[in-house]
This record gives C-alpha cells, structure tokens and sequence, in this order.
C-alpha cells in the first residue's frame, strides 16, 4: 500500500507560526501533540465527546479530535500552552489552582480552553451558563463544584481588570 | 528497631496541616506541562496495537501471524505463545491476591477468548496505520461458543461453562461438578428465624444494579523498552508502578530488578488502574523488535477490554419492630467477576450491614464469572451495590414504620465498642457523628415543592494501611525533599509536603515532594484503597521526624551541649541552658552538614497498621418531571468522617467526585450489551458520566474524629463518599414520585413505566 | 488467652468449621503459628488471604504485634481498595 500524500500546513498556533507535514486523514489533535510537540491538549475519547482536546480555532471552540490537520492552513489556533502570557498565569489558570479545581488534572487543559472560550464569549456568565458551556468537558474526579466556582471567580476577577 | 522519636504535640496548633496551600504540582497541570502516559516519546518509537477478539465467548483454534509479520513496517508480533504458560498461583501486588495465571491470560488470551475485546495478538510497527493494518492481516479462527452475561443467568446449572475446572468454593459440601459460581461467602450471627418473629415489620426486595466502568478521562497507556541487556523500562499511567513492575516480571518470567518503572502523571484510576493490561504486552513487543513501544489505547477499548465493576442483584429482607430497632437481616448478593473470578463480593458482603448494630442476621455472596470483561476495582469496591439495596430497604423500612430515616439509622446505629457486622470491634469511629451533622444541616429542614423527593443514605469503607516508603533530604540551603512511590491521583502530593513541613517546621513551599520510580525508591504498595494519606503519610511524618532528632544531634554538636538540651520548634533549634542563645535555623544546620555527620537525609519503610474505617451520611434532593421521568438533583449535601483532613480541598474534592460518580451510577451508567455479548455504548457519548450541568454544587461535611494511629489523626477518605450515593438518590426519587425504584440506572423510561404504573 | 474470632466463612472450612477459638500466644505471629499447629495449612491461607484486627484495628501483615490474655483478635478476608 503506498503512503498517501504529505500536506503542508502552515499555521499560527499560540501566536507563532508553525508548520508541518501531514497525512490528510490526520486530526489536528494528532498534529499538535506529535509534530509540533504539544501535549496539553489530551486524547480521552477520540470522538468529540469528552472536551479534553479543546483548542481554540480562529477564535471558535473546537475539539481537535474532530479537526482535520489539513483544516488548520492559515487558522488561528489558541492551545492550553498559550495560555499564560510570560510565565504570567492567566486568571483562570490561578483560579483553579487556588480552588483546587483540579485533582488528577487530565481534564484541566480542555477545561480552561473551554472556560477562556467561555468568557470571551459572556464576561458574565450564571452558574448555570456556565455550567452548560462546559457540559462538554467531562471530569470524572471533582464533580465539577470546584471548577465552576474557580471559573465564576476568575469572571469576576477579569471583569474588574477590565474595568480597572 | 525503632527509636522514640517526638510525637506532635496533642492539642499543639497546627500551621501547615489544616491548610490550602496551591498543589506543588499545580502549576505544570494547569498549564498542559505535566507529563502523562501517552505523553512520552524515545526516539525510534514504535506504535503498538491490540487484535482483540470479536466474540464473547470462543475456543481460540489458531492464530496466524504470517501475513502480518511479512508487513513492511511490522516489526514484532506477539501471541500468548510468548508469553510463558504461568501455574495458577496467587500473588499479592496489587491490593489483595490476584491469580496470576488469570492476569496473564487476561493480558493475552490464552486458548480461550472469554469477553468481546479479550486481547489475541498484539504488534508493534512503525506507525499506526501500519499496526492497524498488520492487525487485519492475522487470522484467528475462532470456534464460538454460547455466551452469557447476567448474573443470574451464569450461575444457572446449564449455563454456558466459561471454565472447566472452576469448583465453587465455600460450600458445605464441594460441588462434583464445575460452574460459574467461583466462590461463596458468608457473614452470620445471631438466629435469623428468631430476629424475623419478633419483627413487627418486614422489607422483602430485589435490587439490580449494572456493570459500571471507572469512566477515568485518561485511557491506559505506557511506552515501554526492553534493551539487549534484558533490562526493561516502562513508563506508565498506573496507580502503582511496584505493582506493575511485579505483574510484569511475573507475565514475562522475568525478575523483578529487570524492570524499571517509572510512573506518569495518571489521568485518574478510581481502581481502574491497579492492574496491568498494556505494559507486558509493550514489553514483549519491545523485547521483540528490538525498539520502545508505545502502547496507547481508545476509548471504546477501555470499556470493551478493562474491567468495570460488577453488575449484580442483591435479594435484602429486613425487618424492624415497630420502635425501629432491626432485629433481623437476610441478604443475599450475587456479582458478576467478568471472565475470571474475583468480583469485589467479598468486601460488598462485609460491608452491607456495618453501619448497623443488627442482632440477627446472615449475608451470603457468591462471585460468579460472566463472559464480559474482568472485573477491576472501583472506589471501594463492591460496597457501593450492597449499600444501595440496603439503604433502599431501611428507607423503605423507615416510611413502612413512620420514622424519619435518619432517626431509624440513629437508632440502629453502631458505636465505638460495637462488633462490627464483618467482625472487629470497632474504636474511634465517627458514625454517628455524620447521621447528627445531616440531620442538624439546614438542608435537611428545607421545603420541598411539587415533585421533587428527599433521599437520605449512609456508607462505609474500611480504608487500608499497607506497606509504604519515604525519604526526606535537607538541601544544603534548607529546603527539604519528599520522596515517596506513590502516584499522586488526588492530590496527595500536596499533603506528603505539608505533613513533612508541619514536621520539620518549615514552610510548605520549602518542601517539594516527587513521587519517584521503582528503582529510586523502596517499595511502596499502590495508591488505592484511600490508604495514601493515611499510609505513606505516616512514613513521611515518621522520616520528618527521624530527620528533627538527626538535627537537634547536630545542634547539640554545634553549641556542644548534651542533646536533651536542645528542643526543635517551629523549625528552629532552641537551647534549653542558655536561653538567651539565638536559635539555629534548618537552614544554618543544613550549612553545617558536612562538619555534623554528612548529608541530612532519612528514610523509613513501614507497613501502616490501623486504618481506621471511614462513614458517610448523605442527604440528596431531586426533582422528577412528570411527563419525562427525568430526573434533576437539585441539592447534595455529604457529611463524612474523615479523622483529620491534612489539605481540606482535596479532602472536599475527594467528597465531590465520589459523589458524583455515584449520581452518574445511579442515574445513567450501565453496560448495555448485544445479543451477541458485545457492549453497544462503548464511548462517552452512549455511555452518559455526568457532566457539568447535571450537577448542583456539592456540600461536603467533613467531621473529624482523629484516628489516634495516625501521626496527624488522618483516616483515608477517597472511598467512603460513592458507596451513599446510589440509594440516596433512588431513595430520593422513590420519595418523588411515591414509587420504590429497585433497578438502576434510573433512566427516564425507567421511571416512565414507573409512574404510569401508579 | 487471646479470643479468636473467625469472621471468613471460607476459612472456617480450613479450621474444621469453628467459628471461635482460645489460642495462647503473646503475638500474633505466634497465634498463627499454633492455630497452624491445630489445622495444618491453615498458616499459610492466613498469610495469604487474611487480615488480622487486634482489637478492633485491622492490620493485613500483623507479624509481631503483641497480645494480652484480653486481646480479642478477628480474622477477616484480605480487603482491597480502589
């Protein structure tokens, strides 16, 4: 059986440019974790129902798992590893650590890609918003409480700065 | 053996125990740095797969590699024949014996493909999609064979026969001929036809409950390499890599100082990960090809291949005079163990009735073996399905008798000084504190409107101690490490530090604890068991403490003082002659090693003793729609009894998440199998764990009553807070819509049917 | 004498189907080592597949753990956790 052919893709992913070479069946999840080296994003389902692959793709929430590798030409793609700025933690980066919103942690990445998602969206999310935005993010350590009170928290915080 | 060493002061006030600080660990997890199992490359890397077998019952006639070895790519294949033909024996690595012949044959099929997904033949290749194509290329023929799957079924005299020599143990008499049913147990005490005359009311009831996967986010992996000197190295996301270290040398005939392993960050195991299922076949392949293996798998092989828990029935009569006080229990549990023998019933049985103080009763268990994945672990296993027919019998009970539930438990309950129902006697138990904290809980005074239904249910586990290791080093700058073998699935980490800075007197920041390899390390027993804390907190606190009586010696040396001249507080050396001395910090000794005795390190290995058991008492309040049967947990609250809780929030998350997997379990998880044995909801989207919007917050009580064998009076608390879950809510909806539900999940349908039938 | 509660109903068929014992030991090492001296063999299915309690606290490797003419030891099934 012959290979199939390679593409090159080029795109920005966390605000640098990155290529690499792909099989066209290949998912962005795969791309980013074995030719760009970005493991943040995690495979938990393979099949978009999970959330623990998460990313942010010209602006808009994805799962990467359902992404083609082909279909990052030219996009804009926003990884759990851009998240701090600097070595600076982003809010909600210090919300959850500060709540304990996470115990094993393999959820964490899609979760906060989710959330930032989330309130760039609604700066001013409820509970129960909050809580259906990220219904698709499964957690099966925390029950969720924590995380969500980490989240509003974080709202709440960046609303100020943003005031400030 | 051992030297008196210092005890915390009892009553002294504690500054880091008792504490929130941030996680050691949190930073790397929080920005995807953090390393897991399949987040680790060797160069020259091969991809492994897995050919599992298609039916859930067959004679594996032959196994064809040919075609697939021939594959440009392929670069090993392995089958069962190699991999030695292991004796059935019984081996401890994990937490209790575990056949090892049946850990083999479960990694590898050996003659027989017992469950759909059973591993056949594995490769390994130069990349995915040649692995997966090698897989199609081997030819199985297989001679299939009828099947069968629920409980009641298998234990039938002409059900399909799984093993030929598998006699059921502990019976009066030993069968002359073979069965399903591996095992029989049973708990008695008192006269059962007594206590039930003088019961003046009697609950008689059939409880189902399905097989149910640990449903961790993170899929096994590993990425293992065996060099040309025999010596292997695995990388694993395990809840114990002594364990895998031992169940691999055991499956591949190899000694236990061949193999390193190093664990991963573990993306949750809830028991689920206190076995092996990839790593020998990784190493064999790697043995084979010469290369690393990575071993990853998806997530319908999870569900098809390792072990949920058991599906079962559970047949309770209990009965009660018309005061409250059980006379008389009678229960009967039947369990599913999957394709080889070792379902969690033992520990169901044992722990069905040990928050009562019942006179009379008899508990009978049997393990039954089903063509349907091998059991594994889940979060106390096996207490969950007993305590949900058992606490939907006394909240039966209790509306039988007009008596509040909680006041019925009350009455019934068991106190320190009590025979447990599974023996010992119990001592420093916090039970009947957590009834009082639900009960005096303004949650449990709330209104309830139209439709919607209070549910109250309470649990035990006993929680283990068991063999574990630590090590702390003083830095030269005063600092301190911790070291210990035990993977870190909750957020232990963060109180291995905190009870070495307690110790030492040090900042929590200034401790950092790893969790370190087989090699690097004494051997550690698993995490699991919620023995971490309790366990490996105590050798943690023991070595701090070796390391406070090495530095007062030093600072003796130092001011050359007699020893019992000199007290350590809050990480300072005082002298007691000259009190006008100015103290020395860890910090000034530790710049002074080298002229004091060498480097400041100690390490301590012990087998922890006198776990004490832990209780929970759970109020849960739901919602049902009429015209649905959809059920909405509007309010959760969970009281437990946790003897000290080191770091609250992880103690709160450890509530939170059994709680919610108890929901998920009593409301939407279940294997739904073909008629053909094949599960039809192997992934995420069919097989419903809760998510975010299912859930209300979740108020975890946490009462401590110190377990006086703990250095900190610690009790393990991961266990405890699913086994309520289940009949809280079930008792909740019964309440609701004024139907007792006896089969979980309880599914719209379900409740449907339920409420039409009124 | 230590009292020896036995909790397993699959040990008891090893120890002749009793449900009680007197044994006199001072540790529990020994106390294995005389009801293996009464039932041979069943030494070594306590090593294997039981914990011991010793008043009221459960140890799954008990060796030397001493005991009194009071002490109240139960022999229970091996637990293990998730």
């Amino acid at each position: 059986m012959s290979q199939p052919h390679k593409t090159h893709i080029s795109a920005v992913v966390n605000g640098d440019p990155a290529e690499f070479l792909t099989d066209p069946g290949r998912t962005l999840l795969d791309a980013l974790r074995d030719d760009l080296g970005l493991t943040g994003a995690k495979e938990g389902c393979g099949s978009g129902d999970c959330g623990a692959c998460s990313v942010i793709l010209d602006g808009r929430l994805v799962c990467a798992c359902l992404v083609l590798a082909a279909e990052a030409e030219g996009k804009r793609v926003e990884t759990i590893e851009g998240m701090a700025e600097g070595g600076v933690l982003h809010p909600l980066q210090q919300k959850f650590l500060e709540h304990a919103a996470l115990q094993c942690g393999f959820c964490t990445p899609g979760l906060l890609v989710a959330a930032k998602a989330l309130l760039a969206a609604n700066p001013d999310p409820s509970e129960s918003e909050a809580r259906y935005w990220l219904a698709g993010n499964l957690c099966r350590c925390t029950g969720y409480d924590k995380v969500i009170r980490a989240v509003m928290d974080a709202a709440a915080d960046m609303r100020q700065a943003r005031v400030a | 053996m051992s030297e008196v060493l210092d005890r915390p002061e009892a009553g002294a006030a504690l500054k880091v125990v008792g504490t929130r600080p941030i996680r050691p660990d949190g930073v790397d997890k929080v920005t995807g740095r953090a390393a897991y199992g399949a987040d680790f490359a060797m160069p020259g890397m091969l991809v492994g797969r897995i050919k599992r077998s298609p039916h859930a019952h067959a004679r594996i006639l032959s196994v064809d590699t040919r075609r697939a070895q021939a594959l440009p790519g392929v670069k090993a294949v392995v089958t069962a024949a190699d991999f030695p033909n292991l004796a059935s024996e019984e081996y401890e690595a994990g937490e209790s014996a575990s056949n090892l012949r049946d850990i083999s044959c479960n990694c590898m099929a050996r003659d027989k493909a017992l469950y759909d997904g059973h591993a056949v033949a594995a490769v390994a290749a130069t990349s995915a999609a040649i692995a997966e194509e090698a897989l199609e290329l081997i030819e199985v023929t297989y001679e299939v064979l009828p099947h069968v799957i629920d409980v009641e079924a298998a234990m039938a005299a002409d059900a399909p026969l799984l093993h030929a020599h598998l006699y059921t143990q502990g019976l009066e008499t030993r069968p002359d001929k073979p069965s399903n049913i591996a095992k029989r147990n049973r708990l008695e005490r008192g006269d059962l036809e007594a206590g039930f005359a003088a019961a003046e009311a009697v609950v008689e009831r059939r409880y189902v409950t399905p097989a149910v996967h640990q449903g961790y986010i993170e899929p096994h992996a590993c990425v293992a390499v065996m060099a040309a000197d025999g010596q292997g190295q695995v990388w694993s996301s395990s809840q114990g890599q002594f364990m895998v270290r031992t169940y691999c040398a055991k499956v591949l005939g190899l000694e236990a100082s061949d193999i390193r392993v190093t664990p991963a960050e573990i993306g949750g195991g809830f028991g689920g990960k206190t076995t092996v299922y990839l790593e020998p076949l990784a190493l064999a392949l790697s043995r084979k090809s010469g290369a690393p293996v990575k071993m990853v798998m998806s997530r319908e092989e999870v569900f098809r291949a390792t072990g949920p828990t058991s599906g079962a029935v559970v047949e309770v009569k209990i009965g009660a005079t018309r005061d409250g006080t059980i006379t008389a229990a009678d229960i009967v549990l039947k369990y599913q163990a999957g394709a080889y023998e070792g379902s969690p019933v033992g520990a169901g049985s044992m722990t069905a009735l040990a928050c009562y103080d019942i006179a009379n009763f008899r508990i009978t268990g049997y393990d039954v073996v089903t063509n349907s994945p091998k059991v594994a672990a889940y979060r106390a296993p096996g207490a969950p399905i007993s305590a949900f027919a058992v606490e939907s019998a006394v909240d039966e009970l209790a509306q039988t008798l007009g008596l509040d539930p909680i006041a019925l438990r009350e009455k019934n309950a068991v106190r320190d000084g009590m025979k447990a129902a599974y023996g010992p006697t119990y001592r420093n138990i916090g039970y009947v504190e957590t009834l009082e904290a639900i009960r005096d809980h303004p949650h449990y005074a709330a209104p309830l409107g139209p439709n919607q239904g209070r549910g109250v249910a309470v649990g035990f586990w006993f929680n283990v101690g068991g063999e574990s290791t630590a090590a702390v080093h003083v830095n030269e700058d005063g600092s301190a490490v911790v070291v210990t073998g035990n993977p870190d699935i909750g957020g232990s980490r963060a109180s291995m530090a905190m009870m070495a800075a307690e110790t030492l007197g040090l900042p929590v920041d200034k401790v950092r604890p790893i969790v370190a390899d087989t090699a690097a390390i004494g051997f550690s027993m698993l995490t699991g068991g919620s023995r971490t804390t309790f366990a490996t907190g105590m050798a943690v606190t023991q070595a701090a403490q070796k390391i406070v009586a090495d530095l007062k010696r030093r600072a003796a040396q130092i001011w050359d003082v007699a020893i019992d001249q000199v007290e350590w507080r809050e990480g300072e050396a005082l002298r007691l002659d000259k009190a006008d001395t100015p103290p020395l910090s860890l910090a000034a000794i530790a710049a002074q090693s080298a002229r004091t005795g060498g480097p400041i390190t100690a390490e301590v290995s012990l087998n922890a003793g006198g776990a004490g058991p832990g209780f929970g008492a759970h109020i849960c309040d739901v919602e049902v729609d009429p015209e649905t049967g959809y059920v909405t947990v509007l309010r959760y609250t969970a009281a437990q009894d946790v003897g000290r809780a080191i770091h609250p929030a992880y103690v709160e998350g450890q509530v939170q998440g059994g709680v919610a997997q108890g929901i998920g379990w009593a409301l939407n998880e279940e294997y739904i199998f073909d008629g053909e044995g094949k599960m039809e909801n192997a992934g995420f989207l069919d097989y419903r764990v809760p998510v975010a919007s299912d859930l209300p917050m979740i108020e975890p009580i946490l009462i401590e009553v110190p377990n006086p064998r703990h250095p900190f009076g610690a009790k393990g608390v991961g266990e405890v807070p699913i086994v309520p879950p289940l009949a809280a809510v079930a008792n909740a909806v019964a309440r609701a819509i004024g139907v007792r539900m006896t089969s979980l999940p309880l599914s719209p349908p379900k409740l449907r049917a339920a409420m039409d039938g009124r | 004498m230590p009292h020896v509660l036995v909790a397993d109903s699959n040990f008891r068929a090893v120890v002749g189907g009793v449900s009680e014992l007197d044994i006199d030991a001072d540790n529990v090492r020994r106390l294995i080592e005389a009801i293996d001296r009464r039932f041979p063999g069943s030494g070594a299915y306590i090593d294997k597949r039981m914990a011991i309690a010793v008043d009221g606290e459960i140890h799954q490797d008990a060796g030397a753990i001493p005991l009194t003419p009071a002490s109240e030891v139960c022999l229970i099934p091996r637990i293990g956790g998730g």
